[in-house]
């Protein structure tokens, strides 16, 4: 698979595990961090193009006096999802 | 990390190792335990109900007829509410793989279900047809026979939820599951043990020819009795274990 069949999104791996972890259901940002075993810093700047492609919303809100991000996935993130992982399949199904 | 040619199998293994560390499957599948032991619970109801219906109410062969048929599709609706729930929890889980743990776990509770269930639902139902209407049988022949199959139920229960129960208290490591599987295990035991008894005496009474042993000569009724008591408490245990597990597996860290 070259890179240029990969859509612009998920030609990251780390924008496609955050996806991927989103499809399980919205997220922190701490969990994200964890789960796809990144530094914040460069976390962050995935999220926000992710965001700005429309893929996923980002909710704000306080802990006490700590603000929390909560991420999830929109349509458009899931159905864009579903169908990277639809060619995936096909194109593995296809190789020996 | 050079991204400019990837191998599509990559991605594919990437997706699924996050989904599963993110998707915590035993959390997905604990809600198919909670439903589960709600069915269960609706279902006992209704069983126990229809069992005991004949007793406080006379009723003529039609209508005992009727009855026999209710408590058929009764079944019946039962064993397909609990068919379509656990299809639908397995889809949840496909995107883990097979060796998921959260899917292995669920796979060998169902596989004890249905078999139990399929003893139990289908081989009863095949058995009270064929002898009711195949077989020449008296009223007590059939009797006996039915009364044969309750007592396999019972040990039955070993089979599930006692032996799931045990192996998922291991596997997640619960002093309360393990302690329910062992009193579980201990009380239908108990039960089939006092049911044979049970039998053993019906035989007796039937056929006055045998002696009775000495160690039964003062029993009367109790063992069938007690032994039904405790089939139908048997029946309200099995919720209460999927509860536990549906509870267990939600507060899994």
């Amino acid at each position: 698979m070259e890179l240029h069949e990969i859509p612009a999104v998920f030609q990251s791996r780390l924008r496609l595990a955050v996806v991927a972890a989103l499809m399980t259901g919205p997220k922190d940002f701490t969990t994200l961090t964890k789960l796809t075993d990144s530094t914040p810093g460069n976390l962050g700047k995935q999220m926000e193009l992710l965001e700005a492609e429309g893929y996923l919303s980002c909710q704000k809100e306080l802990l006490g006096r700590r603000p929390r991000s909560t991420y999830a996935l929109t349509e458009t993130g899931r159905e864009s999802f579903r169908a990277y992982v639809q060619m995936l399949e096909r194109i593995v199904g296809g190789q020996p | 990390m050079d991204e400019s040619k990837r191998d599509p199998r990559e991605d594919i293994s990437l997706i699924r190792q996050i989904m599963e560390r993110a998707m915590d499957g035993m959390k997905t599948i604990a809600p198919w335990f909670r439903a589960l032991g709600l069915v269960w619970m609706i279902y006992s109801l209704a069983h126990v109900t229809l069992l005991f219906l004949p007793t406080v109410l006379v009723l003529d062969s039609e209508a005992a007829e009727a009855l026999s048929l209710v408590k058929r599709i009764v079944q019946w609706v039962y064993f397909a509410v609990i068919l379509v729930l656990f299809w639908l929890c397995r889809r949840r889980l496909a995107p883990l793989g097979k060796d998921a743990p959260a899917r292995k776990l669920l796979d060998m509770w169902g596989v004890c279900m249905f078999l139990y269930l399929g003893i139990t639902v289908v081989a009863f139902n095949l058995v009270t047809a064929f002898t009711h209407h195949c077989l020449n049988l008296t009223v007590y022949a059939e009797r006996r026979i039915s009364q044969t199959m309750s007592l396999c139920t019972t040990a039955l229960y070993l089979l599930f939820p006692v032996a799931p129960l045990l192996m998922t208290a291991v596997l997640q490591r619960s002093r309360k599951m393990l302690l329910m599987g062992l009193v579980l295990a201990l009380v239908a035991a108990l039960v089939f043990a006092v049911d044979c008894v049970g039998q053993i005496e019906v035989f007796y009474d039937k056929h006055e020819a045998f002696s009775r042993p000495i160690w039964m000569k003062s029993l009367e009724k109790e063992p069938l009795m007690i032994g039904t008591m405790g089939l139908y408490c048997l029946y309200s245990f099995v919720p209460g274990v999927m509860l536990l597990v549906f509870g267990r597996l939600v507060k899994r860290r």
